[in-house]
């Protein structure tokens, strides 16, 4: 009797340092993918456009989705990939899914993310689609956007706006003339169709959006 | 006409060699591959490798880290190994120099593997591509921070392989 509870007691101690250990590793691993996941229901925002004006995705009736992007001014491959995001816009508004970019980082660690600059570039690359502020960053943690630039694709059902696709533009963020893969084009064309995006969730190297 | 181009030839040779300095640092370019290969084959140090570039302004804020822990490797038998990001065109006027102007002691290579989403995952699973982002290695345990690391943080990664 006395054994057995010896026994049950250590039994307990080991899976405690077990779940113990576990904690320990998971803390280490910071994951910050606490944000959307497909299918999720995005949300709506209010933010302060390059012209001034304050946008929201409601705004758009007849849209029947949105390419929202996470970029800013500084980040190499985001200027990489300035033209590609014009392109997107230019192919897909008249399709019913326009691109709304918003810049996440904080103006004041990076200075030449701030409004000023963020309406100077729009000017000098003419963004044919709004640029908007996160101000007080709000927006990008509830998406869970870690970096620049970093994109989701949405659809819009029954006025929610749905989490279709997330990650890179395409599989090649420094050179557009090597992209075999075009991960935003491939998944629009698929909601378009009616169909489900086959490739949903990519990675690609971006830089991390300051607080 | 021959004769000039060979003349031209001769002054380009002569140039360039007077304006290589024999101490000219090297930075070598890899693939995803060859990166796995270095990693994989070097089973004495504790790998603490660190994805970074120059346009990167928190990588760059912790960079003093990585030079306090090279002080320190022999002793504590660690291999740091600066893995930059920045774009391989970019090599010799802005990677080379940096390191050069820096005073940067820890190995350091270039990655020049476009296609992220294929490679990211194999470095670590919870991996999201933002940088700074650092992988410690040591006899086939492995664990990986995404974000600004401080020394206290990493040597808490270092505890955990060794354990």
């Amino acid at each position: 009797m006395k054994k057995d509870i010896k026994r049950t007691m250590s039994t307990i101690f080991a899976v405690l340092l077990m779940i113990g250990s576990v904690a320990y590793t998971t803390k280490e691993n910071r994951t910050i993918k606490n944000g959307y996941k497909i299918g999720d229901t995005a949300t709506d925002f209010k933010l302060l456009n390059v012209d001034g004006n304050y946008v929201s995705m409601s705004d758009y009736t007849d849209a029947k989705g949105f390419i929202v992007i996470f970029t800013c001014n500084h980040c190499p491959f985001s200027k990489a990939n300035e033209d590609r995001i014009i392109e997107l816009d230019k192919k897909y508004k008249p399709l019913g899914y326009p691109v709304i970019a918003i810049n996440p980082n904080n103006p004041v660690t990076y200075p030449s993310d701030n409004y000023d600059n963020m309406k100077i570039r729009a000017q000098e690359k003419g963004f044919t689609f709004p640029y908007l502020v996160d101000e007080g960053q709000n927006i990008y943690p509830q998406y869970g956007a870690t970096k620049t630039p970093h994109v989701y694709v949405l659809e819009k059902k029954k006025s929610k706006f749905k989490v279709a696709y997330i990650g890179a533009i395409d599989n090649n963020a420094r050179d557009a003339s090597l992209v075999t893969e075009h991960y935003v084009q491939d998944a629009v064309d698929a909601l378009i169709a009616g169909k489900k995006p086959e490739v949903t969730e990519t990675l690609a190297i971006g830089c991390s959006i300051k607080e | 006409m021959l004769h000039r181009l060979l003349i031209l030839t001769f002054l380009f040779t002569l140039f360039s060699g007077m304006t290589t300095p024999e101490n000219e640092r090297v930075i070598e370019v890899v693939n995803f591959e060859q990166l796995q290969q270095v990693l994989g084959s070097d089973s004495e140090h504790i790998l603490v490798v660190n994805f970074w570039a120059t346009w990167c302004l928190p990588c760059v804020a912790e960079l003093p880290v990585f030079a306090e822990l090279e002080e320190e490797s022999a002793e504590r038998n660690i291999r740091v190994l600066l893995v930059s990001l920045d774009f391989a065109d970019q090599l010799n006027e802005r990677l080379i120099p940096f390191v050069e102007k820096n005073g940067i002691r820890s190995e350091v290579m270039l990655l020049n593997e476009p296609d992220a989403n294929k490679w990211i995952p194999q470095v670590d699973k919870t991996w999201s591509g933002a940088i700074p982002a650092t992988l410690v290695l040591y006899k086939g345990k492995q664990t990986f921070y995404e974000g600004s690391i401080d020394k206290e943080r990493l040597n808490k990664l270092i505890k955990t392989v060794l354990k």
